[in-house]
């Protein structure tokens, strides 16, 4: 099997949503679903000076995640109708819409929030990693779209001997739970950001 | 604009089609859905109605469709985003299109695709395009106005109506008030010149100069640096491309955001840090440039750029930083050594302000600083040490900092680091100015020939609503009146030409005092692709199309590296009765009886031609195009770009400023401007903080920090959404979700007031109030809020006058700066509180 995954850069991501934007495109959907979202990371005190002047620690940096298409998918492993599959050959995770009875369950599993529920359909979607696109030898479209080049998309062996063995940043969960195919470039902010009071500061956003 | 207003159009609008039945049958997450709590039109569409076509079998939109097959397989065209480029930055667009209908959108995909190519990719507005060009709320017949003005009560009526009863008003105008009392609002759609020409074909119009974006620094830079580098510097590219550039420093400048798309200077910053510059973003905000680098923000009260800058400049100067005989050989005023004649001997340059020898006679010394600009007395001299300590400065400002009525002196306070730095003229440097952009030479913006304008009689665009209220009292010492002494009339006619200008300018209950008076701007004809706040003052009311309707000449612009131009062969037609503005344009001018003149016997995409030949002629002698195609290529290929050679601005002037003298009347670089002396001393003033300083100072300026008060004790700025291109895209849900309309609040600020993230609070001042969602977040400097600019007013002015859509202009004043009379509004004083 040929497992791909995704690189993301926070050093060059700007949280402009680009990526969000070209995937709603893509896949048809309207405001109330995510595929991809931009995570707003932001925290740090500020401090007044004798004379009235501030200082601050102040930081802020943004997190494009989507699905990370994982080693241990908790959405597949959960679903009760075998609708959440792992693929044999890429190991790209999607939802088969002719199975999926949009139960929620995997909404609830996945650590990452990814799965969402679409009502209109009673069915549970999720990013399947632009699987056409990538069978066709391209790349997903939200890797296509961003303007600073923050995101990256391969075989995961590649993406890893290229940019590093980093799956962890704030807020997203610990990559122990799920084994996630996701590599990513810390940038200086993110070094300990969440043990430095950050909180995710778009939750309206991503919801 | 409250609900029940804008419900005329709805009925109207949704209308049976095939796309809409096969969303149905789908299923589909509904695309066009108005979201519950964001959309302009709150309320659920009204059920889909079966209806015959239109008779001229005009593409139907859709309530929504679904894409039931791999859209990018689709045939697709090139196409562009929406207009003036965002900030020049005009990207060239993939579209998919399937049965007349966009199905998808893709970003460029030709040249070099590496990170440090030039391939100009879209931004999240330009991904929102299929929702932009078949929304349902698209406007879709001319319109008259059926209630009193402001009420947003229309009928439908014919083409022939619509173009006979503008073609009279137009007449009776002229031949009642004079063609002086006619004016056009600057346009964001497509500002193709239509009307302008049809206008001077009439005998002309009164003009207005200057923009909303930088009017007060494209006019008052020429008096110090000549004409020629204009508002905009050396390109962005200077901060990375093969120079030695080692600090980049920017004031209140926020690329991400204003240059986001394309090869633009968005992405040149990312590429001078990865080219291991430093960075350093003043602003009052963490701005979006700053996301991922925030140890790169310089936090900074709004409005006192101009008080770092001086600081910035005490520090070097007294530290032996300065090269004073270079800068004395370029410069005029910048000590006693090279004042003008008749300012010798008064301790009137900028050195005896700075050091406290003139003027106020206060050293502008870094403790004097840090009580106004709110940034430690020592993180001053610091700045100023990284500056003086840089091989090659990048230093550049964005337009915020002077678009408060200090605007004028802060832009050329800022542009004084550089310049005794001598950070300047050379490549990997800048003006201190704009940072620069590239844009191709052939119709830029998808034109014909404006014409030759006989009034000949400018205002200051800002200015419209004053000059509508009392243009016959506007002067050119008072009110700025170019090209006469007087106006002389009030603007009796407007033209609002794809413009939302009600919404983006200060203080919009006078604006709604002033456009619903009939009695004084008699007649308004609007023309827009939706319904929106400006086009709710209409009396006529005309559906506007894209420039993916029409036959168009796109030139593509980036911050330095490329050039290129954009052929757009229509390939969407314009949606029901929707028309290019140059065909009834054409109309009206046969009524009046100057068709041939207006129209030359062109059609529209003949003029395109026309404009694409008339600078052929030229490729000889500019480098840069000497490759351009000729039209019958273009049309074939549709896409030409070519690389530039890496330049930075005024490099012959340092080079050797004898051979190449600036336009200004010392031929140099004029630090003190005798001109600018003299219109302070001849110019009208009504406020006491108003004055036209001949060197760049600190002045606070109207409205403030030193004007907040108990009641009042915040300070509110605006700056660029990212998910509209100043207004325009509010519509569009999509983005409205993903860049939700927010107050930023410091916690300091939030937590006194028991405000938490998310909830929704009262901004408020004696101009006007409104509700909108808070974000607590750390990322503003304590005592100021913020929120971007553009967002769609709605108002009932009449009913509690509150705005519920989240539009700072109903908090911020209206007067304008000294000297351009431009808009120094993005700043007022408030308080904020929890609802």
């Amino acid at each position: 099997m040929t497992q791909y995954g995704f690189y993301f850069d926070s050093s060059r991501c700007t949280g402009c949503k680009t990526c969000e934007l070209a995937c709603k495109d893509y896949n048809d959907l309207g405001a109330d679903i995510l595929m991809r979202k931009i995570i707003d990371f932001e925290g740090g005190a500020w401090n007044k000076g004798a004379d009235g002047t501030w200082t601050t620690e102040a930081f802020g940096y943004s997190v494009s995640a989507g699905c990370n298409h994982c080693d241990n998918p908790a959405c597949a492993m959960n679903c009760p109708t075998g609708a959440m599959v792992k693929d044999a050959d890429t190991g790209l995770v999607s939802s088969n819409p002719e199975v999926c009875i949009g139960c929620g369950t995997c909404v609830q599993s996945c650590p990452y929030e990814v799965p969402k529920l679409d009502t209109a359909k009673s069915q549970c979607v999720k990013c399947d990693g632009c699987k056409d696109r990538v069978l066709a030898g391209g790349k997903p479209m939200c890797v296509d779209a961003c303007p600073l080049h923050a995101l990256d998309f391969g075989k995961i062996e590649d993406l890893r001997s290229r940019y590093g063995s980093v799956s962890d940043i704030d807020p997203l969960p610990d990559s122990s739970l799920t084994g996630p195919n996701l590599v990513v470039k810390l940038t200086q902010a993110a070094e300990g950001a969440g043990s430095k009071g950050g909180f995710v500061a778009n939750p309206l956003e991503v919801a | 604009m409250t609900d029940e207003k804008r419900g005329f159009t709805r009925r109207a609008f949704v209308k049976g089609s095939s796309l809409a039945a096969l969303a149905a049958a789908a299923g589909t997450s509904a695309l066009y859905g108005c979201s519950k709590q964001d959309a302009p039109t709150p309320e659920a569409p009204e059920p889909v109605e079966a209806q015959a076509d239109p008779a001229d079998g005009a593409l139907e939109l859709g309530d929504s469709y679904a894409i039931s097959h791999s859209a990018d397989q689709d045939e697709w065209h090139w196409g562009t985003c929406k207009s003036d480029g965002c900030g020049q930055t005009i990207c060239p667009l993939r579209y998919h299109v399937k049965d007349g209908a966009i199905t998808l959108v893709e970003p460029d995909n030709t040249g070099d695709d590496s990170f440090e190519g030039y391939q100009a990719r879209g931004c999240l507005r330009g991904r929102s395009m299929r929702q932009w060009h078949n929304h349902p709320d698209r406007l879709k017949y001319p319109m008259k106005r059926v209630g009193p003005r402001g009420s947003g009560q229309f009928e439908q009526i014919s083409w022939e109506e619509a173009v006979q009863t503008i073609a009279e008003k137009l007449k009776y105008t002229i031949d009642t008030y004079g063609n002086a009392a006619i004016h056009s609002g600057v346009t964001a759609i497509r500002n193709d010149q239509a009307v302008e020409r049809l206008l001077n074909c009439l005998g002309g119009f009164t003009y207005g100069y200057g923009d909303d974006s930088h009017g007060q620094m494209a006019r008052v830079m020429p008096y110090m640096y000549g004409s020629n580098p204009g508002p905009n510097g050396s390109s962005f590219t200077n901060a990375w491309k093969g120079t030695d550039c080692d600090l980049v420093m920017m004031f209140g400048n926020n690329p991400q955001t204003t240059r986001m798309g394309g090869a633009s200077a968005n992405h040149d910053l990312a590429l001078a840090r990865e080219h291991g510059a430093e960075v350093v973003i003043v602003d009052y905000w963490m701005n979006d440039s700053c996301v991922g680098h925030p140890e790169q923000w310089q936090p900074i009260r709004s409005g006192t750029d101009a008080a770092l800058a001086s600081a910035m400049a005490y520090v070097l100067i007294t530290e032996g930083f300065v090269d004073e005989e270079w800068v004395n050989t370029y410069v005029v005023g910048y000590d006693e050594s090279t004042m003008p004649e008749s300012a010798q001997g008064q301790n009137k340059s900028y050195k005896d302000y700075i050091l406290g020898t003139g003027y106020d006679m206060v050293p502008k010394t870094p403790e004097w600083a840090a009580p106004i600009t709110l940034i430690p007395a020592e993180r001053i001299v610091e700045l100023a040490h990284k500056l003086g300590n840089a091989k090659c400065a990048f230093v550049s400002q964005g337009w915020g900092p002077q678009r408060h009525t200090n605007g004028e002196s802060t832009c050329r306070a800022i542009a004084m680091l550089p310049l005794i730095t001598g950070n300047i003229g050379r490549l990997g440097t800048n003006t201190g100015m704009r940072d620069g952009v590239t844009v191709g030479m052939a119709n830029p913006f998808t034109t014909i020939p404006g014409g030759v304008n006989n009034v000949g009689i400018g205002i200051s665009c800002i200015s419209l609503m004053d000059a509508i209220d009392h243009g016959r009292d506007f002067t050119a010492t008072h009110d700025g009146v170019e090209g006469a002494d007087a106006l002389g009339t009030d603007i009796k006619f407007l033209f609002l030409d794809g413009t939302n200008l009600a919404n983006q300018r200060g203080d919009l209950r006078r604006t709604h005092e002033i456009l619903k008076d009939e009695s004084k701007c008699e007649f308004i004809v609007a023309q827009d692709m939706f319904m929106t706040f400006t086009t709710n003052y209409a009396d006529i009311l005309l559906p506007g199309i894209t420039r993916n309707e029409c036959d168009s000449v796109i030139a593509l612009a980036t911050s330095g590296e490329s050039i290129g131009q954009l052929y757009i062969d229509g390939f969407l037609k314009p949606p029901f009765e929707a028309r290019n503005n140059y065909d009834w344009c054409t109309e009206i001018a046969d009524i009046l009886g100057v068709k041939e003149a207006y129209a030359e016997g062109r059609t529209w995409k003949e003029w395109q031609q026309f404009q694409w030949e008339s600078i052929l002629p030229y490729k000889d002698f500019l480098p840069d195009i000497k490759d351009m195609p000729t039209w019958e290529q273009i049309e074939k290929d549709h896409l030409w770009k070519a690389e530039v050679p890496l330049v930075a601005k005024m490099t012959d002037y340092f080079a050797d400023p004898e051979a190449a003298p600036l336009d200004t009347p010392s031929g140099k670089i004029e630090v003190y401007s005798e001109r600018l002396a003299e219109l302070n001393d001849t110019w009208e003033f009504d406020n006491e903080a108003d004055f036209i300083s001949p060197i760049p100072v600190y002045t606070p300026g109207v409205e403030s920090y030193e004007e907040l008060t108990d009641e009042y004790p915040l300070y509110l700025s605006g700056w660029h959404p990212r998910g509209r291109f100043h207004s325009t895209f509010d519509n569009l849900e999509n983005l409205r979700q993903a860049t939700r309309q927010q107050l930023f609040i410091n916690p300091v600020d939030a937590d006194s007031r028991g405000i938490k993230n998310g909830d929704m609070v009262s901004v408020k001042n004696s101009r006007g109030e409104v509700h909108v969602e808070a974000r607590v977040t750390p990322r503003i400097i304590p005592g100021q809020v913020g929120m971007p600019e553009g967002a769609w007013a709605q108002i009932d002015f009449d009913g509690d006058g509150i705005d519920r859509g989240g539009n700072i202009n109903v908090l911020c004043n209206s007067h304008p700066s000294p000297l351009a009379k431009h808009n120094g509004n993005n700043s007022c004083i408030c308080q904020v509180t929890k609802l």
